[in-house]
C-alpha cells in the first residue's frame, strides 16, 4: 500500500528538478520546511504534502483531493535598493514552476493537477526583518484511491 | 580616568566572556568606513516560525561609539541593508531590525554615546 500524498509529492519533486528554470534550484520533499539564511545564498525549494481529502467516488474508489505546497525561498543578496528586482526574478521563477505542474498528470497518470494558488509574499515580516523571500505555491491534485 | 572607548567596552561587555572585539568594515553602497575596537555581541541563533516554515538566522550585534560613524564628513545612523564585515574573518553581516524594531539603539551619556547595531549574517 502506498500513501497517495507522498506519491504525488515525490512525483512533483521529480518533475520540478527535471524542469528547465531560470534560476538554479533543487527541490526536496520535507515535512517541516526549514530555511537557514546564514548558510545558503541560493534559491531553496521545498515540497510539502499539505492535505488529503477523500470523498466517496464509486463503489470501488474514493475521490481524493491532494494539496502539495511548493515553497520557494531565498535570502536576498542584492543591495536593498535592488531587492525589488531580485524578488521580481523569484516570482518569474514561480511562473515557470506553475506550468510544470498545472494540468499535468503525475504518479503514472493517476493524479492530475487541477489548479494552483500562490501566496505571493508568504511572510511579510521575513522580508522586512530578515530580507528573506518566501513564497508558497499550492498545487491541487485529483486522484482516485481504491477502497 | 578611563577613555570613552574603555568605558564603552566595559559597558558593552558586561557579562564577561559573551563578547569579543576587533575591527569592522562598515559599508553603505560605495561608502566604506573602518571602525576599530568595535565590540561583537554574541552570535545568537534565531528560529522564526513563518506560518509553518522555519526560518533560521544567525544574529549578531555590533557596538561602537556613535561618533565613529561618519560618512562623507557627517555623522550618520545605521540603515537597513548596510553591511558589516569583521576584518580578518570574512564574515559579512547585514543591518536588519529584530522583530520590526529599529536597526540600532544608542545607549550611554551624551558625548559618550555607544551604538548597538543589529545584524543578521549573510551566507
Amino acid at each position: 500500500m502506498s500513501v497517495p500524498s507522498l506519491t504525488v509529492a515525490d512525483a512533483v519533486v521529480t518533475a520540478l528538478n527535471a524542469a528547465t528554470l531560470s534560476q538554479s534550484v533543487t527541490f526536496e520533499r520535507v515535512y517541516v520546511p526549514k530555511f537557514d539564511t546564514a548558510s545558503s545564498a541560493s534559491v531553496q525549494g521545498k515540497v510539502v504534502p499539505k492535505f488529503d481529502n477523500r470523498e466517496m467516488g464509486s463503489a470501488a474508489d474514493d475521490n481524493a483531493a491532494i494539496a502539495i505546497d511548493i515553497g520557494v525561498m531565498k535570502r536576498l543578496q542584492n543591495a536593498v535598493a535592488d531587492e525589488k528586482a531580485e524578488m521580481d526574478a523569484l516570482l518569474l521563477l514561480c511562473e515557470e514552476i506553475k506550468p510544470v505542474l498545472n494540468r499535468k498528470r503525475f504518479a503514472d497518470d493517476t493524479a492530475i493537477c487541477v489548479g494552483t494558488a500562490q501566496e505571493i509574499i508568504y511572510s511579510v515580516e521575513d522580508v522586512d526583518n530578515g530580507r528573506v523571500f518566501l513564497t508558497a505555491i499550492t498545487a491541487n491534485f485529483q486522484t482516485t484511491v481504491a477502497v | 580616568m578611563s577613555t570613552l572607548m574603555e568605558r564603552g567596552l566595559a559597558m558593552a561587555t558586561r557579562g564577561g566572556s559573551r563578547a569579543a572585539g576587533g575591527s569592522i568594515l562598515y559599508e553603505r553602497g560605495d561608502n566604506r568606513l573602518t571602525i576599530d575596537e568595535a565590540v561583537f555581541g554574541q552570535t545568537a541563533f534565531q528560529v522564526e516560525d513563518a506560518g509553518g516554515i522555519r526560518v533560521e538566522h544567525s544574529d549578531r550585534d555590533f557596538i561602537f561609539p556613535a561618533i565613529a560613524m561618519i560618512f562623507a564628513g557627517s555623522l550618520a545612523t545605521p540603515q537597513r541593508g548596510d553591511r558589516v564585515t569583521i576584518i580578518g574573518h570574512d564574515e559579512v553581516y547585514e543591518v536588519l531590525a529584530p522583530g520590526g524594531a529599529q536597526v540600532y539603539r544608542d545607549t550611554g551619556m551624551p558625548g559618550a554615546m555607544m551604538r548597538r547595531v543589529h545584524t543578521k549574517k549573510l551566507p
